[in-house]
């Protein structure tokens, strides 16, 4: 293997990974797997096949074991995804205040479809509900919430995005 | 404590799941997630049962049975909820039953028939996966799996190799392995066996037959000291797949892939098709009568005394009585059976290779100390008792020279050069003759020996042993070819008593014990024929270059000393092989070959490590003109004028061979005279080590194509880093030259930590390695 090819979990994330071991019964390395996951997946946007490697040999379990969860769940991405993440929530509540028409705004004008990445931006597919109904339609950018929504409010949003860079 | 299922009083232990008190008193429940050996997943929802009073079905399978309740299996509402359950199961299961292998023999089929509707109300398109290869021993065929999860909790819990897991959720949900990682456990075979659909089905029969044409012949393991049972399916006189027989005393339901699918080789194009012989240095094929004059006139023309007959440990045992018998009534006496063998000493006194107690006592033992045994693919049926016990929480030991991949966890290992295994073995015999509370009278010439400062991992092994009430120690059997394999029997003999352990010396072929038994080595006390004289093992008959050799079922590279016994076959002036296969290269040795029937094609008895006489008919008519070995060796000496009948049948040497070897007293006391411990291995240098790479240990794995695809790695060495720097080698380089004598070979070098210091790990896994030397010498390397 080579060396581009190896991932080394950074040491504070291991130190956070053991401090949260000790909160399960001795020799049981499976609870930390989703938490190990959640901190990768913060550093890195989206999780390797690398990082199931270097996980799996840090906890000594077996890589489909780790594999088995990050595909479980929907909020691990395995595919490259953009460096912002946007979710609009498609529920009952967000689609009958007009999710639909959001969603479909946000396609246009970043040119991506639903499920799918730019560099930029990743549209997540069928987030379902966030408890933030009376705010109806939402979405979630990167784990913060905007209720309301307009598309004027969706232009704002993505123009502050852009000029935090 | 009783229940009522369907009316019918049972009895059940508490925690008893009410699927397993129904299967003890015969009562059907559907299943497809349950399975007796495997943990309980109580996903597919197939048992699903009405209990009295409660207003929903419950899963027979995960709920234990409570006192007094009444149970029904046959209800409205039990019938309802299976029948509900085949409907969704079936929904996105594929109709391809006429072109599915498993179908007639499909727990999925036979539940439809039972539990399904006539006609399917699913009219939207099914579920499609995409499948992925997974090696060379397991075809899949995804879109067929009811995600029943068996094959992964047998990865988890049986062969201790998670590989399967389910990937994804929901509608998407796949079982698969890794990225495209292939599936790399010797027992993966079974996860075939479990599949209750045609998901997982054998790749080398794959789509060649059907269930319902074959027939099936109960036969024994012959790649391994265990003797598992399996069945052989043969269609149309040939042996189709191999499949578990079920004996809980050996193999409980399970099968290693080598028993598998070794049968593959059975039609290699190095099969002999006929017997042939050497007319003015050209193998030309002949007659079997003509064969036997040719033979006649050449043996008695030789002098008994220089004619050695060398049989394998992996015939049976009524081969090996009748080819003894054979040879000595022409009054020849060099006949050997320990052709792997390179330790000679006390051999009058050969122990017979045996454990110390059953097989499925194993699963009673409290600590195990494993003497560089690679049982995991050496043994893979001793390994899955070995990992029953440390699920139990056995303590398991181990000393070796490599850190084999087992599938357990070991409480104690310590890794050791070759060199040193008896040095290390000495240091536990010091250790328990202070500790052990046991009398033993430790030989004055081991005492000698005694340095007094046994290593602290040894003292915690020693003390493991000690401490627990049944204890085994097993010598792995690579170590047949070690230079001092007496010298660690006698040890691992006076480690057992000492710490009041049973033992067992593992070995590589199938019925070593039964060529003991029948006394096809010379020189030993215990047989049931004496020689007058002392006669050569197969050492001294290479070394002597006798005038002949009758070679039995033997290719050249089963023997430790490959290289003598080539010159000293090209010396002879007569060489006889009964083969069953022939490369072109050793055809030029032989004058006379014998096409041997192989044991799928011949009835007969193994004997297994724990003496179990294991009987078996014969699966298949032989290959072409090829014969049953008792046949031919039957009429060999009817040749040569032994009384007996000319009608003589199997069955009849069966009785003889019972008769004479198995009522046979042996005396089975090991027992060692004038005990002088010199150790013989020490090379002082880089020393080569490593066992026979599994599929490669015999004539019949050798040539099994599908086996050897699993490991595709073939040329590759591994040392460790250390040793590499003190050679000076260039480890940016992924190649180097290794020498032996005068033989050098270009491999590929795996850096690798699990090697002792000072070694060259070798598995031998071709030719090539046989060409270059022999296991347990020295051996150089240098860079490209």
């Amino acid at each position: 293997m080579k060396d581009k090819d190896l991932y080394n979990i950074p040491s504070e994330a291991c130190t956070k990974i053991n401090e949260w071991l000790l909160k399960f019964p001795d020799g049981e390395k499976k609870p930390a797997i989703i938490y190990a996951l959640h901190l990768i997946q913060k550093e890195n946007k989206y999780i390797k096949s690398k990082h199931v490697d270097a996980l799996a040999n840090l906890l000594n379990l077996k890589k489909i074991d780790v594999y088995e969860v990050a595909s479980f769940y929907s909020m691990f991405e395995l595919e490259k995804v953009g460096k912002h993440t946007i979710s609009v929530c498609t529920n009952v509540s967000c689609m009958l205040k007009g999710s639909d028409e959001i969603l479909a705004y946000l396609e246009r004008k970043l040119k991506i479809k639903v499920g799918t990445s730019s560099d930029e931006y990743f549209l997540k597919d069928e987030r379902e509900c966030l408890a933030a109904c009376c705010g109806a339609p939402m979405m979630q950018v990167d784990h913060r919430y905007y209720e309301n929504l307009t598309k004027e409010k969706v232009d704002k949003i993505i123009r502050d995005i852009e000029n935090e860079k | 404590m009783k229940i009522k299922i369907n009316n019918k009083e049972c009895v059940f232990d508490k925690g008893d799941t009410l699927i397993q008190i129904a299967d003890r008193n015969g009562i059907h429940i559907p299943r497809f997630c349950y399975h007796d050996k495997l943990s309980i997943a109580a996903n597919c929802r197939m048992c699903l049962i009405e209990q009295a009073g409660a207003n929903k079905p419950q899963p027979a399978c995960s709920t234990p049975a409570i006192e007094d309740q009444e149970y029904f299996t046959n209800s409205d509402l039990a019938l309802d909820s299976q029948k509900n359950t085949m409907e969704f199961l079936l929904i996105n299961h594929p109709l391809d039953c006429p072109v599915c292998d498993q179908g007639g023999m499909c727990e999925l089929q036979d539940l439809a028939l039972m539990h399904g509707r006539v006609k399917s109300r699913y009219k939207e398109d099914k579920r499609v996966v995409v499948d992925h290869n997974i090696g060379p021993l397991i075809k899949t065929n995804m879109t067929r799996c009811i995600h029943c999860t068996r094959c992964v909790r047998y990865g988890e819990e049986i062969a201790g190799i998670k590989e399967f897991g389910s990937i994804g959720r929901g509608e998407t949900m796949e079982i698969r392995t890794y990225l495209t990682s292939a599936i790399n456990s010797p027992m993966s075979g079974n996860m075939i066996d479990i599949c209750p659909v045609g998901a997982l089905n054998a790749s080398p029969s794959h789509m060649k037959g059907r269930t319902w044409e074959l027939e099936k012949v109960k036969f024994i393991s012959n790649h391994d000291c265990v003797g598992s049972n399996m069945d052989i399916h043969v269609l149309e006189n040939k042996v189709f797949r191999v499949v578990p027989h079920e004996n809980n005393k050996i193999n409980e339901i399970w099968l290693s892939d080598r028993d598998r699918f070794s049968y593959e080789a059975l039609d290699h194009n190095e099969r002999v098709k006929k017997p042939t012989a050497k007319i003015n240095g050209r193998h030309t094929e002949v007659e079997w009568d003509q064969a036997f004059e040719i033979i006649k006139n050449n043996l008695d023309s030789i002098n008994s005394n220089d004619v050695s007959g060398l049989i394998s440990a992996n015939s049976t045992i009524e081969e090996q009585y009748l080819f003894q018998k054979w040879l000595r009534e022409m009054d020849i006496n060099n006949i050997d059976y320990r052709v792997s063998q390179n330790d000679f000493r006390y051999q009058t006194e050969e122990p017979f290779p045996k454990i110390d107690i059953p097989i499925d006592d194993i699963e009673n033992m409290d600590s195990i100390l494993l003497i560089d045994s690679n049982i995991t693919y050496e043994q893979p049926i001793l390994s899955h008792k070995l990992r029953k016990l440390f699920l139990k929480n056995a303590k398991i030991n181990s000393i070796h020279t490599y850190n084999y991949t087992y599938n357990f966890d070991l409480e104690n290992s310590i890794l050791i050069n070759p060199n040193f295994l008896v040095d290390i073995l000495i240091d536990f015999v010091e250790y328990l003759s202070i500790t052990s509370n046991r009398k033993f009278d430790i030989p004055a010439e081991i005492r000698k020996k005694f340095k007094g400062n046994a290593k602290k991992s040894v003292q915690e092994i020693a003390k493991n042993l000690l401490a627990k009430k049944n204890s085994l120690i097993l010598l792995g059997s690579s170590l047949v070819s070690h230079p001092d394999y007496q010298l660690l029997k006698i040890l691992t003999n006076m480690i057992s008593i000492m710490a009041n352990s049973s033992k067992g010396y593992l070995v590589e072929n199938c019925n070593v014990a039964g060529a003991w038994l029948t006394g096809c080595m010379p020189n030993t006390t215990k047989k049931i024929s004496k020689d007058k004289n002392s006669r050569f093992n197969v050492l001294e008959a290479i070394n002597n270059k006798l005038d002949s050799y009758i070679i039995y079922n033997l290719e050249f590279i089963d023997f430790y000393h490959y290289k003598e016994l080539k010159k000293s076959l090209d010396n002879a002036k007569f060489v006889l092989g009964f083969q069953s296969f022939v490369t072109e290269e050793e055809k030029s040795f032989y004058d006379v070959i014998l096409p041997l029937a192989t044991a799928f094609e011949s009835p007969g008895t193994f004997v297994n490590i724990e003496n179990e006489w294991q009987s078996f008919a014969q699966g298949c008519k032989p290959y072409y003109m090829s014969k049953e070995g008792w046949k031919i060796l039957t009429k060999l000496r009817l040749q040569n004028g032994a009384s007996i009948d000319n009608s003589v049948d199997y069955i009849d040497v069966l009785n003889e061979v019972d008769s004479v070897v198995r009522n046979q007293k042996f005396n089975m006391e090991e027992k060692y005279n004038n005990l002088v411990i010199e150790k013989k291995l020490n090379t002082g240098s880089l020393t080569r080590f490593g066992g026979i790479d599994s599929y490669y240990i015999d004539n019949i794995v050798r040539r099994a194509d599908s086996l050897n695809k699993v490991n595709s790695k073939k040329n590759f060495i591994s040392v460790n880093k250390k040793t590499l720097e003190a050679n000076n080698i260039d480890i940016t380089k992924n190649k180097l030259i290794v020498r032996q004598n005068d033989n050098t070979l270009l491999v590929e070098l795996i850096i690798d930590e699990n090697v002792s210091d000072n070694s060259v790990y070798i598995i031998n896994s071709n030719k090539e390695y046989y060409e270059l030397g022999k296991r347990y010498q020295p051996i150089k390397i240098e860079n490209v």
